[in-house]
């Protein structure tokens, strides 16, 4: 127990509070990183990116190429190891840790939901968030449908560990809470993998709607989630190798056509 | 199924288990039936028993002899026969070396004895879980099981090593002292039947109202463990969302809940040795007061008094014994309980005896109707023929029924109406085991364990040779991967794989039922994590596994099942088209939709 309770936590916080005048501007400056207690492998490598306001950036790449961990270290669950991310032009290790969390919204790819009601779940976005906008942030995730065709609606009990939930559903209520943070950063750790493309297709526009100059960065697999990006990011082996528009990708970068036709997108010109 | 559950903890359906913070607490409903259960688990150490209740039997002795002999030394004195008095006194010292020596024999036989019945109690609980139906753990909490293997089990062997000895040379003790004291004078004895009196009301009163605090406690401390495990296992969400202070406040009222509880236990227990003390001084004034008097009219020597005097304190100690151990003994039975329930529980049924066959692996779903709860139907007349070797694809909404399907075929839930048949055998016929070992599946949320990636993959498949195992991780893409890891094949994951991303856990997985070599594969969501790249690779990998085998894939992605040899459209727990992707994409209707969706992105 002693060792559990004298254990110091490795990510300290720093005492910035956060306010800026940037809002939603996240820079990766020459980021390496590798697991703490992982083989030593990098999984990121010498990664410099900048994400402007309101962009929509998609991340992709190959199994392991290194882009959750990417995102994991912009609300700062890892340090990178060598190189600096910035979130609105501070060093996020100088902020203090509920602050920048404040303006991080994350949406994960294994959606932990705890064992309260569907309404609870999304409240915790943002505690003081009235029923309005609690509909409003299921809408635009596309749950609000499936929370009222059940009997309790909001109040419905969510069992242990969301066994009642089928995994989209699971993943819409996580998106919920995301989107009810109301944070200028707005992170999808492929977290629309059990969404089927409709209603995928239907959760970027409303988000794109509602949440227009909010930064959202998309992890995704599949290139029709993040073809509409204003840049996609792809990554290869830790490194960034092109980041730039659909089009733009389609035409210069040789690894994210191969990933177009493996999924049937070979020379589309999207209308 | 009814005369199974003879007591039910009252745990909600799911959904309902938080709704309610004050969980009703447990009745005990047999506590006799659960001492001869527990009783049962003795049945197998009845020589270590024996030797122990024998060493009991001659501490009591000598505690009950010396007294006597006490009483005897003391009228030498008074008479003034000092000559006998050294045989007397060497008696004593023999007994009280005696004494001591049963006395340590009894702590080390009782250790014994309840560390081999707690082993055999933990191996039948552990062997009785993982026999479950899928459908207890998910209406269950886990940690609410888990705190029943550890923390119950735990206080039932405290329990016995300390109290089991305890328990038995106090009832003993009490017999032998009762007699000798009737033996010695019986107008003394019966004056100290009001002690006695006394006694009984009290112990009878207090140990009720302990009993419910006790059963209380230990329904709390099982919230708390679920409470934590669900906490450490969200821990990302609840760090991303700056929930750490609502975490802290919800356990610590849990924790209070608990504490109250605990203190109100703990201390109607620890009243039962005050109250027992002035029961017993109250004893000792009648006891010196009668006994006075008696001596002084001749009807007894002065010797006996004080013999009395040490038997009525022999008396009230093993009553004051078994009073603090009641507590004890109330938890632990409480646990054992608890534990009981769980064992109780029936196991996953073995209906049927056929063997799989090793025919082609064709797959019948007739008429399948389905619902997990009475009143839900998830699935409704289900018809499908899945013929050897096709690669049938499940497509659909979220919620439309695809993973229920997979459920079913590997017998995790039994279908309320219509027959699913392998090869003609309807697998409720069929033997679970051999069931499952014809079926692999590589499931949405990948399960590994902490052990090497060796045996990780070889889970399904122990004896398979390292020759087996690196072709089948070349044929699904692992073996570089594996290979970059510390220490290749033998490094061990860390608890669920953590040390892994998801697409490298997927492969893993993947590579597993490779492995496994099944009749049937069935693939759950399983390559929406691998990029598509990969998942190229790996599908042309998969055509030649499965050449030979019928696999049923569920997948979002049309790249996936565009593929497959048999399309089948879900919508609401229902079929609502088949056919292969020419077909379908013919028809216009909710496939082509879906498949429109793809290119359209944005547009709805």
């Amino acid at each position: 127990m002693e060792e559990v309770i004298n254990c110091t936590p490795s990510i300290g916080s720093g005492s910035f509070d956060g306010k800026t005048d940037l809002r939603g501007q996240v820079e990766l400056r020459d980021v390496s990183f590798a697991y703490p207690d992982g083989s030593g492998e990098p999984v990121l490598r010498h990664v410099s990116l900048t994400v402007r306001p309101g962009e929509t950036l998609g991340i992709m790449g190959a199994t392991g190429c290194g882009k959750s961990s990417l995102v994991q270290l912009i609300p700062r669950f890892y340090d990178a190891t060598e190189g600096t991310v910035l979130v609105d032009g501070v060093d996020v290790r100088e902020y203090d840790l509920h602050a920048l969390r404040d303006k991080v919204a994350i949406a994960l790819q294994k959606s932990e939901l705890f064992s309260t009601t569907l309404g609870e779940n999304i409240r915790w976005g943002r505690e003081d968030a009235s029923r309005e906008e609690l509909e409003e942030a299921a809408e635009v995730a596309q749950a609000a449908e499936f929370i009222h065709r059940k009997s309790d609606g909001f109040d419905t009990p969510v069992a242990e560990k969301g066994m009642s939930l089928s995994g989209g559903q699971k993943q819409r209520i996580a998106i919920s809470r995301a989107v009810l943070k109301d944070a200028e950063i707005l992170i999808f750790d492929d977290a629309t993998s059990a969404l089927d493309l409709k209603t995928e297709a239907e959760l970027y526009a409303a988000l794109n709607r509602k949440k227009g100059n909010v930064t959202k960065i998309i992890v995704a697999q599949r290139v029709a989630s993040v073809q509409n990006a204003d840049r996609i990011a792809v990554l290869e082996e830790g490194r960034l190798i092109a980041c730039a528009s659909h089009r733009e990708l389609l035409r210069t970068c040789p690894v994210y056509r191969d990933i177009c036709r493996s999924q049937g997108k070979e020379g589309e010109q999207v209308g | 199924m009814a005369e199974q559950k003879k007591q039910t903890p009252v745990i909600a359906p799911p959904g309902m288990r938080r709704g309610n913070r004050n969980q009703e607490v447990e009745k005990p409903q047999s506590v006799g039936e659960t001492l001869r259960r527990l009783m049962g688990y003795f049945g197998h150490e009845t020589k270590t028993l024996v030797i122990l209740l024998t060493s009991v039997a001659v501490t009591v002795l000598c505690t009950v002899w010396a007294p006597k002999l006490q009483s005897s030394a003391i009228d030498r004195i008074t008479e003034g026969a000092f000559d006998q008095l050294p045989g007397i006194l060497e008696m004593m010292l023999v007994l009280y070396v005696v004494h001591s020596v049963a006395t340590y024999s009894q702590s080390l036989l009782s250790a014994r004895l309840s560390q081999s019945v707690v082993r055999k109690m933990r191996s039948d609980l552990f062997r009785r879980i993982v026999h479950l139906p899928v459908r207890y753990l998910d209406n269950h909490s886990h940690g609410d099981v888990m705190s029943r293997m550890t923390n119950d089990v735990e206080n039932i062997s405290n329990t016995i090593s300390q109290s089991l000895s305890s328990l038995v040379s106090g009832v003993l003790t009490l017999l032998g002292t009762v007699i000798m004291m009737l033996t010695l004078c019986w107008q003394l004895a019966l004056l100290s039947c009001v002690t006695v009196i006394l006694t009984v009301l009290a112990t009878k009163y207090l140990s009720r109202a302990m009993k419910h605090f006790f059963r209380k406690r230990q329904v709390l401390l099982g919230q708390l463990n679920g409470n934590v495990e669900e906490m450490v296992t969200g821990y990302r969400t609840i760090v991303a969302y700056n929930r750490q202070e609502n975490a802290v406040a919800e356990f610590e009222a849990l924790s209070k809940q608990l504490t109250k509880t605990g203190i109100f236990a703990e201390s109607l227990g620890g009243s039962m040795g005050p109250v027992m003390n002035v029961i017993g001084n109250i004893g000792f004034v009648i006891i010196a007061a009668f006994g006075g008097w008696f001596a002084i009219n001749g009807t007894i020597s002065v010797g006996v008094i004080s013999a009395f005097i040490v038997y009525a304190k022999q008396f009230s100690r093993p009553i004051e014994e078994i009073a603090q151990l009641y507590g004890q003994i109330e938890t632990a039975l409480a646990g054992a309980e608890r534990v009981f329930t769980v064992m109780d529980e029936e196991p996953e049924q073995q209906t049927g005896l056929l063997p799989m066959g090793s025919a082609g692996g064709t797959v019948q779903f007739s008429h399948v109707d389905f619902s997990y709860y009475p009143g839900k139907q998830v699935l409704f007349d289900f018809d499908l023929e899945v013929r050897a070797g096709q690669k049938v694809a499940l497509v659909g909404a979220t919620g439309s029924g695809k993973t229920t399907v997979v459920n079913l075929l590997m017998r995790f839930y039994d279908i309320d109406g219509g027959a699913i048949r392998i090869d003609g055998t309807d697998i409720r016929d069929m033997d679970r085991d051999e069931l499952r070992r014809g079926t692999a599946i590589v499931l949405q949320d990948t399960v590994l364990f902490s052990d090497t990636v060796r045996n990780n993959l070889k889970y399904a498949n122990p004896a398979a040779s390292d020759q087996a195992v690196e072709r089948a991780a070349r044929m699904s893409n692992c073996h570089e991967m594996i290979c970059r890891l510390p220490e290749g094949y033998d490094t061990r994951l860390s608890e669920s794989g953590a040390n892994l991303s998801q697409g490298q856990r997927q492969l893993l997985a993947i590579d597993r039922a490779f492995l496994a070599d099944p009749k049937i594969l069935i693939l759950d969501e399983a390559t929406s994590s691998v990029d598509t790249r990969t998942e190229q690779k790996i599908q042309d990998a998969m055509t030649n596994l499965m050449h030979d085998r019928t696999s049923i894939i569920i997948a979002h992605r049309l790249s996936t099942i565009r593929d497959a040899d048999l399309i089948v459209v879900l919508d609401h727990g229902r079929i609502v088209e088949q056919g292969n992707h020419d077909q379908l994409l013919a028809q216009k209707g909710r496939y082509a939709q879906l498949y429109e969706t793809q290119f359209a992105g944005k547009e709805t």
